[in-house]
């Protein structure tokens, strides 16, 4: 029997492909195609394997990356303060931006006219590399070697909402899938005692689009994320309701368990037996779970690296638990960090969140590398649009801006010390090397293994895919 | 490849289903192989179309086919040809098509190729009902299909089980104790369809049901995006379950939630129908333009109407034309034509038992009258000289100038200017607002200014404010001038006054609170608080529930009259202060201005106070042609304010204050003048193309003659059409999924080319035909389908059925499958005796943890109150309320949506956290608790029989004897090691697979 299904999808597990006629049922019905390639992958040999949605399966190429650590730093980050020296701007700060640049531009609340402001803190050389950024970011500096530099990302969206739900999932329109669920649904779990997709938040406020940012969409539900509480419970409902003792918890799941096999021995249905499973998943998930959260257990070098302080909620805890969470099979973690919507007080809040976050974004990066994870694990940081080179408001903040913004990548095969695309002397749009959201995320996709148009699922009668129709793999920042 | 292709030549034994060996059926087993391999590039989609070459066209087609010779027809070449060059489909699609698949094409050729249309576009024939040994239609169609296969109906299933599933599909709650017991003890013939009555009777059917179209609907209690904000829709779930209850017929129920609106006398029940159409997202963030989102929204009316009503998946012709189904893209916007001509209103929704209110308030004012009329023995002189007076003093004003900023404020709102100079506000709103509206004087002098407040139809109840009542508070008005723009000065300015004065009054901490405990010293009251110089007093146009809605007035004179520099434009800056809001943008605490118009007077204004402007637009007219209610309005307006009447208006305004609150129902109202529709180029808003009528696909039915052919009632009504060829099939279908499921046509959202293939055709056609037949009788459908024998089947997975049909699409045993996420959650509550029956009414807040309503988790702090009075606590999950970015933890592990987006399948998933839920949430532990308490009530020695009796509650059959054994088992050893033996048991059968099952 199908003793370790925990999980399935409308009463089916992975292993009733194994079944020659359910594949049929699966593949045609069920939605369920990775395209042509991986579909043999997912239903060929190595199906022997998959005893469940989630079980882990290789990728139909050898992927550079094996898992993903995604930091949203949602709001939008002024690119134009942080990665973007730019003497032009500086010398024109206070004037009109050139009409020829504003045609047919569209701006969330700033007249087009306003002027232009300089960038707000001076910039330093990092690395040998020498990769440019705000003197804000020292730590980020120090791993410049380590991170590829894209400066010309551009997107569609310059509403919060939209834009970030255009990030996540590729598509503007509510109900798509998010990227750590196509990353979860084509590679499955590296863990029975987690779920696949944590998700951890930190700053003023919480994603923007709210649960559709790491939502399945149309996917089977086991592929979405799970959101971790960063203090108590970290998965809701984990803890013993006050006065069971554990053993008592055990007694009674062993009980629901044996009195759901007799009712298996009766009616023969094998859902019972992933419903037995789930359960015996969840007391595992029980055990396991609140050890991993609990960062007390690090050491305080590793402590102190991070900037993380157990029992607060913080965005450097988070980063230490995203490498705790990753270290256990965790295939995606994303960190959403809302706090970087300047309009106004760009100047001190710009420096506040750099103090928040700049050291342990580089922390996690160089923590993955001393423990060898960094070779396999993704990590990606960014927002889900830039900032006006133009001001808003007296002279301290910077409006939405779609046209250009930058972020970096590091590990999970992209190059270190490199510099992707470049932007005009404004930094207003991407004129080299554009990198579009969707670009994004079929590089995300090709560095775990996956053709970004194989990737697929039907639904509503035809096959989806995170980059819709579009998307093209940034080649040059393969290492 | 060779792996596949074996399973597929498996399948044409195992899977009968989907290809019967022997003849090719075009429709069945060709088109979808043309559909998935060919028509994105030879489809109906001209732009994508290579070759100029069609094989969804028989016309074109047939050029690539010789019945009767596959070896001919160029089709069979193409396709098998090893030239890279030829071959189709091209080498860098990667598809290729199947052995099996050429097989079938060519067999189809050799068989005469003989061309058809998708069978969802023809509209369905009754076909006949198949002769066998069962004669009930759905039977007869099941039996036919298991003997073919050589398989048969399994037994009935036991009774108990057979209530239970009943009680669960019709009332979404397993059977009272008392239900089972009656219905065990009843021998007669028709106790089956005595229950099926019972439970179609039952008040809870309908919500049932209503939580089954809520899915369709995208019902939510926010408005999603990113502030998410709380809106009140709950009359139209309310709506939806006395529909079902009523059993409204199915076309009547669509076309009152497509146009409910524009149906002659519409009642406010049909308005609140409307807001099928207006559960569709808004995005309240501050950077937004309106516009983009309101389009956003149509085009979530089109997929919704698209998925739940016609069964076909409209998305892709808002882009391009269709891939495979055909509908072009300019008939999509033909669609959305439709559905672009509305206001997004917001109509004040009161219960029958509020009308019954209202009814007996108006009354007692029209008694009132009378009296006047009977003590006041001069009225009839008096009123008239009243009304001179008014209109004396209307006509004493100064020479109004309308000026329009052009600078329209910056505290986040958006400013629309209107051709009449008003300027209609949208987007966020914020609850503490500041915004200053800069321009150039239009006259060169300037005595006073005047600040009309405008309704208009999509403010909340007409307006004139944005607050959720409509209403506006005013802190402050300034007024600032200058020559140079950037160095402006203060105007100084008299007190405002208003056509509506109150007396001073604190503001209401409730509605519009501070931060933390801050004491709240802000008051509202009279005009003269919007000029007073302080922004802690402000005038509000809140004038109490039913009189707060119409546009108001104010005036306000210079201290000394502001003269233009000659040959030098004068800047003025009017400056809006808000601030009587709460302290949460996120949530409904604001009170903005909605629609407004500045206006400037040469001379000063003169008298005491303006007259209200509903009042001065009758007095406007010749007096004979006044009509009751305008007679009405005048006299109750001198009764309010002539001298010496006070005693009267006093005994109306109490009348007044006796008035129940609304609830703001979202609806749309059809606007008189027409928005021109354009098609967007790619689907892209800022790339409008050509304008488009409304008018549907081609393809499909006409419109019903002799109506209005631009009207969204004419559409509605051919939605419903009885030549539709989709959506009678697309109700019953989604339907047999609630019973059995899965659809007959499993893809329910979907029944065009890509759909996939019906497991009962013929059965779906006739069940269509036949509730079109019926009048479109919701309850006679379901009646047909649970008193089938197919319905009534064993579940058990007998014999070789796993095997042979794992997911049991042919029927050869009864369905079993765990229930949608809120049949879950009833049934815990129900078995529990924790359930509060009540149906209707306003959301409840359930126990949730309360860190995901706030930052980071949540975007805004959301409210969340939690219930603790058991009549809301344990209320039915139907009535928890949903944000759309924080949707129900519990009910999201069960597969619930969040209502996004339209959704008519949900995926069914069996998960850990599930078990967690189960085991560990709140409700199921008070669950747990409640049971526990039933079983311990019998004390120790009745152990066996209160636990059997809790079994039954759970699962709604008796325990046989080792079952009860584990439970003892699990008693004793939970005694012995000091934990709460009744609770451990009362846990366990909540928790069971049975228990949450549907068998």
């Amino acid at each position: 029997m199908k003793s370790k299904e925990n999980i399935s999808i409308d009463g089916r597990t992975l292993s009733d492909l194994r079944l020659s006629h359910s594949r049929r049922w699966f593949m045609r019905d069920c939605g369920i195609g990775l395209g042509g390639i991986a579909l043999n992958h997912l239903l060929g040999p190595s199906a022997k394997a998959a005893n469940d949605l989630l079980t882990p399966r290789p990728s139909p190429q050898a992927g550079t990356a094996k898992r993903v650590i995604f930091l949203f730093m949602g709001g939008a980050p002024s690119h134009i303060d942080l990665f973007e020296n730019k003497p032009t701007l500086t010398r024109l700060d206070g004037t009109a931006p050139p009409p020829e640049l504003l045609e047919g531009y569209r701006s969330a609340f700033i007249k087009p006219d306003n002027k232009l402001l300089a960038p707000k803190f001076p910039f330093e050389r990092y690395g040998k590399c020498g990769m440019e950024m705000a003197n804000l970011l020292p730590h980020t500096g120090s791993i410049a070697d380590e991170i590829t530099l894209v400066r010309s990302l551009h997107t569609d969206a310059f509403n919060h909402a939209p834009a970030q739900v255009l990030l996540s999932t590729g598509s503007q329109q509510f109900g798509r899938p998010s990227l750590g669920s196509w990353v979860t649904y084509g590679l499955g779990s590296g863990t029975e005692n987690l779920p696949a997709f944590v998700v951890l938040s930190s700053g003023k406020k919480g994603p923007s689009g709210g649960s559709a940012n790491f939502g399945a969409g149309f996917l089977p539900s086991v592929y979405q994320g799970v959101p971790f509480n960063s203090i108590g419970d970290p998965v809701l409902y984990l803890s013993n309701p006050d006065g069971i003792k554990r053993s008592s918890q055990k007694a009674t799941i062993d009980a629901i368990n044996e009195l759901n096999q007799k009712r298996f021995d009766s009616v023969a249905d094998p859902e019972i037996q992933t419903r037995i499973s789930s359960f015996e998943m969840a007391y595992r998930m029980q055990d396991v779970a609140p050890e991993v959260t609990d960062i007390s257990l690090e050491s305080q070098a590793t402590l102190d690296l991070y900037g993380a302080k157990p029992g607060e909620a913080s965005f450097a805890n988070n980063c230490l638990l995203a490498r705790r969470l990753v270290e256990r099979g965790v295939r995606f973690v994303e960190l959403f960090h809302e706090s970087w919507d300047q309009h106004g007080n760009l100047k001190k809040d710009l420096a506040a969140n750099c103090k928040a976050t700049d050291q342990a974004c580089a922390a996690l990066v160089l923590d993955l590398k001393q423990r060898g994870l960094l070779d396999d694990t993704l990590v990606v940081w960014g927002g889900e649009f830039g900032r006006t080179p133009m001001v808003q408001g007296g002279n301290d903040g910077r409006d939405h801006h779609s046209n250009a913004f930058t972020m970096w990548m590091a590990g999970g095969g992209v190059k270190g010390g490199y510099v992707h695309g470049t932007t005009d002397d404004l930094g207003f749009n991407a004129v080299e090397k554009p990198v579009h959201i969707h670009d994004l995320n079929a590089t995300i996709l090709h560095l775990l293994g996956f053709d970004h148009e194989k990737l697929t699922f039907r639904s509503q009668g035809r096959d989806f895919r995170l980059t819709d129709v579009h998307g093209n793999v940034v080649r040059e920042i393969l290492s | 490849m060779k792996f596949v292709s074996f399973n597929l030549g498996f399948l044409i034994s195992a899977f009968p289903v989907i290809m019967n060996a022997g003849t090719i059926d075009f429709a069945r087993d060709v088109q979808p192989i043309l559909s998935d391999n060919c028509y994105a590039c030879h489809g109906p989609d001209e732009e994508e179309r290579a070759a100029d070459f069609r094989l969804d066209a028989e016309v074109d087609a047939k050029a690539v086919f010789t019945p009767g010779a596959p070896d001919k027809s160029e089709l069979i070449a193409r396709i098998t040809t090893s030239d890279p060059d030829d071959l189709m489909p091209p080498p860098e699609k990667k598809d290729r098509l199947s052995t099996e698949q050429v097989k079938i094409l060519k067999q189809w050729i050799e068989e005469g190729a003989e061309w058809g249309k998708h069978w969802a576009f023809e509209a369905p024939k009754k076909p006949r009902i198949p002769e066998g040994k069962e004669v009930q239609p759905v039977d007869a169609f099941v039996e036919k299909k298991l003997s073919e296969e050589g398989l048969a109906f399994s037994p009935a299933a036991s009774k108990a089980k057979q209530l239970r599933r009943l009680a669960l599909d019709l009332t979404g709650l397993p059977p009272t104790i008392e239900e089972l017991d009656a219905f065990l003890n009843d021998d007669s013939q028709e106790a089956y369809e005595k229950a099926v009555d019972r439970f179609l009777d039952s008040p809870h059917y309908g919500e049932r049901w209503a939580r089954w179209w809520m899915d369709a609907a995208r019902y939510a209690d926010s408005n999603g995006y990113e502030k998410d904000s709380v809106r009140h829709v709950w009359p139209y779930r309310d709506w939806l379950i006395s529909s079902f209850n009523d059993n409204l017929p199915y076309n009547q129920f669509i076309v009152k939630q497509m146009a409910g609106d524009l149906l002659e006398n519409a009642s406010l029940s049909d308005h609140v129908a409307t807001g099928f159409l207006r559960n569709s997202m808004v995005n309240e963030e501050g950077a937004i333009k309106a516009e983009q989102f309101r389009i956003e929204g149509i085009f979530d009316r089109v997929d919704a109407l698209g998925k739940s009503v016609l069964g076909l998946t409209m998305q892709c012709a808002q882009c391009h034309t269709h891939k495979y189904d055909p509908i072009t893209q300019k008939e999509y916007y033909g669609m959305f034509a439709y559905l672009n001509n509305s206001y997004e209103a917001t109509v004040p929704y009161y219960t029958p038992e509020e009308r019954k209110k209202i009814e007996s308030i108006r009354e007692n004012i029209s008694h009132v009258r009378a009296e006047v009329r009977k003590s006041e023995t001069d009225w009839k002189a008096d009123l008239q000289n009243w009304i001179e007076t008014q209109r004396a003093a209307i006509a004493n004003q100064p020479d109004w100038t309308t000026v329009t900023p052009k600078h329209l404020g910056d505290g986040g709102q958006k400013f629309y200017p209107q051709p009449d100079g008003s300027i209609i506000t949208k987007g966020y709103s914020p609850a503490q607002s500041t915004e200053r509206f800069l321009g150039e004087s239009p006259v060169e002098k300037i005595s006073s200014l005047r600040l009309e407040l405008l309704m208009d139809p999509y403010l909340t109840y007409g307006g004139p404010g944005r607050s959720i009542s409509g209403t506006v508070a005013i802190s402050e008005i300034k007024l600032s001038a200058g020559t140079d723009p950037d160095k402006l000065t203060n105007v100084a300015l008299e007190p405002a006054t208003c056509d509506f004065e109150q007396p001073a009054r604190p503001i209401d901490t409730t509605r519009y609170p501070l931060k933390g405990d801050k004491p709240d010293d802000r008051t509202e009251g009279p005009a003269a608080f919007a000029t007073d110089g302080n922004v802690k007093t402000a005038w509000s146009s809140d004038a109490g529930w039913g009189q707060s809605n119409q546009p108001r007035v104010l005036v306000i004179n210079l201290k000394e009259p502001l003269l233009a520099e000659k040959g030098k434009p004068l800047y003025l800056q009017f400056e809006v202060q808000c601030r009587h809001g709460g302290w949460n943008s996120n949530d409904n605490q604001h009170r903005n201005m909605g629609r407004f118009r500045f206006s400037l007077g040469g001379g000063r204004f003169e008298n005491e106070a303006p007259v209200s402007p509903l009042i001065s637009a009758i007095l406007a007219k010749e007096q004979d042609k006044w009509t009751e209610e305008e007679k009405t309005r005048v006299f109750d307006e001198w009764v309010s304010k002539g001298e010496g009447l006070s005693r009267w208006s006093e005994v109306i305004e109490k009348e007044w204050a006796q008035h129940p609150a609304p609830t703001p129902q979202l609806t749309l109202l059809e606007r008189s003048d027409r928005r021109e529709t354009r098609l967007f180029d790619r689907g892209e808003q800022t790339h409008p193309k050509e304008a488009v009528e409304p008018h549907v696909p081609a393809a499909f039915h006409p419109l019903p003659e002799g109506e209005n052919p631009t009207s969204r009632l004419t559409f509605a009504h051919w939605l419903v059409d009885r030549d539709s060829p989709t959506t009678a099939r697309t109700y019953v279908n989604r339907t047999w999924m609630a019973f059995f499921g899965r659809g007959i046509v499993e893809s329910v959202e979907d029944l065009g080319h890509q759909a996939t293939p019906p497991t009962h055709p013929d059965l779906l056609d006739w069940l269509a035909v036949e509730f079109m037949d019926s009048g479109w009788d919701i309850k006679a459908l379901h009646r047909l389908i649970v008193t089938s024998q197919t319905y009534r089947q064993d579940s058990r997975v007998r014999d070789s059925l796993g095997e042979i049909d794992p997911t049991n699409r042919l029927l050869a045993r009864g369905p079993r499958f765990r229930p949608d996420a809120e049949l879950v959650r009833d049934i815990q509550l129900a078995a529990s005796g924790l359930l509060d029956r009540t149906v209707g009414g306003d959301s409840v807040r359930p126990p949730i943890p309360r860190f995901l309503f706030d930052p980071p988790a949540s975007y805004g702090y959301k409210e969340w109150d939690e219930d603790e009075d058991p009549e809301r606590r344990y209320r039915r999950a139907m009535y928890t309320f949903r944000f759309r970015t924080v949707p129900p933890p519990f009910l999201s592990a069960f597969d619930a949506p969040s209502g996004e987006i339209s959704c008519v399948r949900r995926p069914r998933s069996t998960t850990p956290l599930q078990a967690l839920a189960l085991l560990n949430e709140p409700l199921s532990v008070e669950a747990a608790k409640a049971l526990a308490e039933t079983i311990r009530e019998g004390g120790e020695e009745e152990l066996k029989d209160s636990i059997s009796q809790a079994f039954r509650q759970c699962t709604s059959r008796e325990p046989v004897e080792s079952e009860v054994a584990i439970l003892i088992k699990l008693f004793d050893s939970e005694k012995t090691n000091g934990g709460d033996p009744w609770l451990a048991v009362a846990r366990t059968l909540l928790n069971l697979d049975e228990t949450i099952t549907k068998s």
